[in-house]
C-alpha cells in the first residue's frame, strides 16, 4: 500500500478538495473536474490502488470498464490541491491516512471533502449547502457563507465522517460540504447544485471564474423538465407538490425518478 | 525506448510501428486463449520474449532423475509479434496468477513491455456467461476502458453492456482479461475487451467453447484490419457443437426440457421479457452440476 508523489507542485498552505464517486448527481466528481479544468491543475501523485481496492477484475459501468483511481492534482496558480477518488474498500483508515499525509507534507490548511445528497425538494427551489466540520470554530467560518451548521445525526458512519476524524487526529481541520439534490435528479446530474457548490468555494477560497456555461446547462434541464411536465399532467402534479413542500408517496417519488430519469440520460450517439 | 527489468526476458526486440496488443489467457470455454492462439498462428507471429512465470505461477511439472531434479516447468507467458499493416503483439499467458498481487503486478509487467514498444491500445476477450442455447450462434460483448471507443465499437458486429437484456450497462469482468485493461486505463492506454456468448449450462465445466472464440475472431480481426483464415476455426467449431451435443444428449431430460427455453430466448425479440425467470437458470445450473457430479448418470 503506497502513495507516490512524482511532482513538485509550489504551494502555500493550500486547500484540499476530496469528492467521492457515486454520490448524488455525481456532484462532487463534477466539482472537482470543473475546478481541474478552470485551475489548469497538473497530476502529482496517486494512491496505489492495490490493497485498497479488491483486483480480481473490473466493474463496467454504463458501458464502459471502471477502475480505481486516485490521483493528486495541484494548481500553483490558484493554491489548491484535488482529489477525486473512488471509495477504498479495503484497509479505509490506511486510505484516509495517506491523503491526510499529503495534506500535511504541503502545508494544507483545511481538507473539504464536497458531495451531493439528495432531498425531497423541487428542481426549481434554491440549493442550500450543508456542512460537517471537525472544529467548532471552522463551522462558525462556514456559516458565514450561507452553509447550513444545523445537521444532527446519530448512526451508521461514512466515508466523509471518517475523513473528518483522521484529520481531526492528525490536527488538520476539515469539513465536509453538501450540496442539496432533488431526489429525482440523483441519479443524472444537478448544475443548479454544481454551480451552487462551486461559487461557495470560490468565495471561501478567494478564487473567481466564470460559470456563464453552468448557467446554460441549468436552462437546458429546466427547459426540459418543463417540457415534460406539459407532455405528463403527473410528473407536472408531483413538481408541483414538491415546490409546495408536500410529500409525495414512495410509489410517485419512483414514478418521478423514472420519469425524469430516462428523459435527462438519453445519451447522444457519438 | 527505455528499458525493461525482470521478469521480463526479451530474446530480440523487433522494431514495431504504433502496435496493438492482444492478451489472453484460460477462462470460461477459453474463449480468449483459444482466440488468441488461433490469430497467433494464423498470423505466424514470431515469439520474440516472454515474462519470467516463476514469480506469479506455481510449477505445473517437475522432472527427477536419480533423485536430482532435473526439470521444472511451469506455466508459459509467452509474447509473439506480427509486422504488417498494423503491427501486433500477443500476449499469451496459459495460467492466470491467484493471488492479487501477482496478477496485479503480472498485468504491470504485460503493460510494461507493450508501452516499451509504444502500444496505445491493448485487447483481452474472454466470455460473456448467458442464457442462450448451444445451437445459437454466440453474439459478442464489447466493453471498452473509455468512451472515446464507443463510437468505433458501434460500426462492428457487437452488443454494448446497456444493449443486452436486463444489465443496464452494469456488470463486470473477472481476472485479467478485465484488470489489464483496468491497468491500461490508469496508464492512459486504450483498452477493449470482447466477450464471447457461453451458455450458461456450460460455462461451468472445463471445455473450450470454439463457437464463442469464433465470433470473438470475427471481431477482432475486423478492428485490428487483420484477415486470416477461418477455415480451421469453423470446423474447430462445429467439432465443439458436436460434443457439446453428446454432453447434453447424455443429460437426464428433465434437464433438457429446461434448457430447451434457452432457445426460445434467444429467438425472442429483445424487448419481450423470455421465458426464463432467474430461479429457472438457477436450477438448471444445479441440476447440470448435479448431474455431472454424479459422474454423468444414464439416459432414461
Amino acid at each position: 500500500m503506497s502513495i507516490e508523489i512524482y511532482g513538485k507542485p509550489k504551494l502555500q498552505n493550500p486547500y484540499l478538495v476530496v469528492a467521492w464517486d457515486h454520490d448524488a448527481a455525481n456532484l462532487g466528481p463534477k466539482v472537482i473536474d470543473y475546478l481541474r479544468a478552470a485551475t489548469g491543475a497538473q497530476e502529482f501523485g496517486e494512491i496505489e490502488p492495490l490493497g485498497f481496492f479488491p483486483l480480481v477484475g473490473v466493474a463496467i459501468d454504463d458501458d464502459i470498464i471502471q477502475f480505481p483511481s486516485c490521483k493528486f492534482f495541484a494548481s500553483e496558480s490558484k493554491n489548491l490541491i484535488l482529489l477525486g477518488s473512488m471509495q477504498p474498500q479495503q484497509k479505509p483508515y490506511q486510505f484516509l491516512s495517506l491523503i491526510v499525509d499529503v495534506a500535511q507534507r504541503f502545508g494544507v490548511r483545511e481538507i473539504y471533502t464536497v458531495g451531493g445528497l439528495a432531498f425531497a425538494v423541487a428542481h426549481t427551489s434554491e440549493r442550500r449547502a450543508f456542512a460537517i466540520v471537525n472544529k467548532p470554530e471552522l463551522g462558525r467560518e462556514l456559516e458565514g457563507f450561507g452553509v447550513d451548521m444545523g445537521m444532527n445525526y446519530q448512526g451508521s458512519a461514512s466515508i466523509t465522517s471518517f475523513m473528518l476524524w483522521v484529520a481531526r487526529s492528525r490536527g488538520v481541520s476539515s469539513a465536509t460540504i453538501w450540496g442539496q439534490i432533488p431526489f429525482y435528479l440523483a441519479a443524472v446530474a444537478d448544475p443548479r447544485a454544481e454551480k451552487t457548490m462551486l461559487e461557495l468555494l470560490m468565495r471561501r477560497f478567494g478564487l473567481g471564474f466564470d460559470l456563464t456555461g453552468l448557467d446554460q446547462e441549468i436552462e437546458n434541464q429546466e427547459r426540459q423538465i418543463d417540457r415534460l411536465r406539459l407532455d405528463y399532467p403527473e410528473v407536472d402534479s408531483y413538481i408541483g407538490r414538491l415546490e409546495r413542500g408536500d410529500q409525495l408517496t414512495r410509489e410517485e417519488g419512483q414514478r418521478l425518478v423514472t420519469e425524469v430519469g430516462e428523459l435527462l440520460s438519453k445519451r447522444i450517439d457519438s | 525506448m527505455g528499458t525493461l527489468a525482470k521478469p521480463v526476458r526479451l530474446y530480440q526486440k523487433p522494431q514495431l510501428e504504433s502496435p496493438y496488443m492482444v492478451a489472453a489467457w484460460p477462462g470460461i470455454g477459453n474463449v480468449g486463449l483459444v482466440s488468441a492462439s488461433y490469430l497467433k498462428d494464423k498470423l505466424e507471429a514470431i515469439e520474440f520474449g516472454e515474462i519470467e512465470p516463476q514469480r506469479f505461477l506455481f510449477p505445473h511439472r517437475v522432472s527427477i532423475e536419480n533423485g536430482v531434479l532435473k526439470e521444472m516447468e511451469f506455466p508459459s507467458n509467452k509474447l509473439y509479434y506480427k509486422k504488417g499493416e498494423r503491427d501486433l503483439i500477443i500476449f499469451l499467458g496459459e495460467m492466470q496468477p491467484t493471488g492479487e498481487e501477482e496478477v496485479y503486478e503480472l498485468a504491470q509487467c504485460v503493460l510494461d513491455v507493450g508501452q516499451y514498444f509504444g502500444v496505445k491500445r491493448v485487447y483481452t476477450a474472454g466470455a460473456a456467461v448467458a442464457p442462450i442455447h448451444h445451437t445459437v450462434k454466440s453474439r459478442v460483448w464489447a466493453v471498452p476502458n473509455s468512451p472515446n471507443l464507443l463510437g468505433e465499437l458501434r460500426q462492428h458486429n457487437i452488443v454494448l453492456m446497456s444493449e443486452v437484456e436486463g444489465r443496464g450497462g452494469q456488470g463486470s469482468v473477472t481476472g485479467l482479461n478485465g484488470l489489464l485493461l483496468g491497468v491500461a486505463r490508469r496508464r492512459g492506454l486504450e483498452g477493449i475487451c470482447f466477450l464471447g456468448e457461453v451458455p450458461l449450462y456450460i460455462a461451468n465445466f472445463p471445455i473450450p467453447y470454439p463457437k464463442a472464440s469464433r465470433s470473438v475472431l470475427n471481431v477482432l480481426t475486423a478492428s485490428l484490419r487483420v484477415s486470416i483464415d477461418m477455415r480451421e476455426m469453423d470446423y474447430f467449431a462445429e467439432q465443439g457443437e458436436q460434443e457439446i451435443k453428446k454432453l447434453y444428449m447424455a443429460l437426464p431430460p428433465v434437464v433438457r426440457e429446461q434448457i430447451e427455453k434457452f432457445r426460445s430466448v434467444a429467438e425472442a425479440e429483445a424487448a419481450e421479457p423470455g421465458p426464463i425467470t432467474e430461479r429457472d437458470k438457477q436450477r438448471i445450473m444445479r441440476e447440470v452440476e448435479e448431474f455431472f457430479r454424479g459422474g454423468g448418470g444414464t439416459q432414461t
